[in-house]
């Protein structure tokens, strides 16, 4: 436990850089992508995914998961005042919950233990993402149906784009010697 | 890093103290989350536009606005040529007097106004980041972090993303070289993949700095220049604070006014 709070300072650092990279690269996406469309939604699910994998592959520590969702969350806020507050609590949980998934199915050293951490963190954060949704807008239940349809579409771009890229990046990068070895 | 994100020293906001920046995007983004009427959050943006402007870093607030601008039209285009679409199969499908056609159709007379909302709530907030980001130091702000007790676990990581928007811009243009000089059309493993590379060196770099300045150590080194809120940093917050109580009263007529 006195090892999830003490963060070695390369650890932490990955863990903005990649923050930072997934918001970059999703606004890219969607500024070239042409706002919300179908394409845009499946790019930029699965690219976030595919970083998330690299970088638990790289950082390899209990929490990791935790701690990009609070940095990612606090920065959604102070740059674009972020509606996604009041669910942080549930995503942080979606997020501890994930990488104790990743912990208990091998590790952070075996690569299927953390594309399955990550596919249950996106799996749960659309569930809370519907959640809120439908609390929202239970009153307008066409409405709902338009949100739980993006969000289950931008989830095939996870399991299809993400993990599958998540994985050949992890391997490419580990034979490049930048990850070492899992 | 480069030695500031911006060099210029002139307007009000840069000598700003760091943390009555936050305080400001802290305010103005609790706010926005309030906030859902046109007045409003137009109001809103004309006030941080005004504490934006007193940076006096036109051509960055410009090449800003043009972002958002372009981002709201590729949108509105997308968004409505998908509703265009949708119209026609299902006025050909279900009929002219279907439920779904007439949805539709209110959607595409509606969609102005409703994505402009969000544009709208992007506008303040891109105004006060601005006033964050020019004459960002990476040493002002961990000093001014330090200074309000922030846990290092919180504040590294955010430093390091402030930090790295000028360094990814520099790496985009080197790899649009590379990919130029290899001849090849760019895939996505051709730029990724190099990407990734980069900035997983760039945090070794940065680890590396940053243990030789001792930011991992648990004594606080000694401050080169300690940060002082002056009367201009309150002065600032309050009025940004005012102009947004402001907003939030006219957003509340606004609701009372629908209301009845």
């Amino acid at each position: 436990m006195k090892r999830f709070f003490q963060w070695d300072t390369e650890a932490l650092i990955i863990v903005g850089l990649f923050t930072a990279l997934s918001k970059v690269v999703s606004l890219l996406v969607a500024l070239l992508g042409g706002g919300m469309n179908p394409i845009t939604l499946l790019l930029r699910a699965g690219l976030a995914a595919a970083l998330l994998i690299v970088m638990v592959a790289r950082v390899r520590r209990f929490g990791t998961l935790f701690l990009y969702t609070l940095v990612a969350q606090l920065i959604s806020f102070l740059v674009t005042g972020g509606g996604m507050v009041s669910m942080l609590p549930f995503m942080l949980v979606g997020a501890v919950m994930s990488d104790a998934v990743i912990a208990l199915c091998g590790g952070y050293r075996k690569m299927a233990s953390a594309a399955l951490g990550v596919v249950m963190y996106e799996v749960f954060g659309r569930v809370v993402t519907l959640a809120y949704a439908f609390l929202m807008s239970r009153e307008n239940i066409a409405r709902f149906g338009m949100i739980a349809a993006l969000v289950s579409f931008s989830l095939l771009g996870v399991l299809f784009i993400g993990i599958p890229c998540g994985i050949k990046f992890t391997r490419e990068l580990r034979h490049a010697g930048i990850i070492r070895e899992l | 890093m480069r030695a500031s994100f911006a060099n210029s020293e002139s307007g009000v906001t840069p000598t700003l103290d760091v943390r009555a920046r936050i305080l400001v995007s802290l305010i103005v983004s609790t706010a926005v989350l309030f906030m859902d009427s046109p007045v409003a959050l137009g109001a809103l943006a004309v006030a941080t536009f005004l504490y934006a402007m007193s940076t006096r870093r036109l051509k960055a607030l410009g090449i800003s606005y043009l972002f958002i601008l372009a981002m709201y039209v590729t949108s509105y285009a997308v968004m409505g040529g998908c509703y265009w679409l949708a119209e026609i199969v299902a006025r050909l499908c279900l009929g002219p007097d279907a439920k779904l056609v007439q949805t539709l159709a209110t959607y595409k007379v509606t969609l102005f106004t409703n994505l402009s909302i969000p544009f709208l709530r992007m506008l303040p907030m891109m105004n006060v980041t601005l006033a964050i980001a020019v004459n960002f130091q990476v040493q002002h702000f961990m000093a001014a972090m330090r200074a309000v007790r922030l846990p290092r676990v919180v504040f590294l990581p955010l430093a390091v993303f402030c930090r790295f928007i000028p360094e990814f811009t520099a790496n985009v243009g080197q790899l649009r070289d590379a990919v130029r000089m290899r001849g090849n059309g760019a895939g996505l493993r051709h730029t990724l993949i190099p990407m990734f590379v980069r900035t997983l060196r760039m945090g070794d770099n940065l680890a590396m700095a940053a243990e030789m300045k001792r930011v991992g150590c648990t004594r606080c080194p000694t401050l080169l220049n300690t940060p002082v809120l002056h009367a201009r940093d309150i002065l600032a917050v309050v009025s940004v604070a005012a102009a947004t109580a402001l907003a939030l009263a006219v957003q509340f007529l606004h609701l009372t006014g629908g209301a009845t």
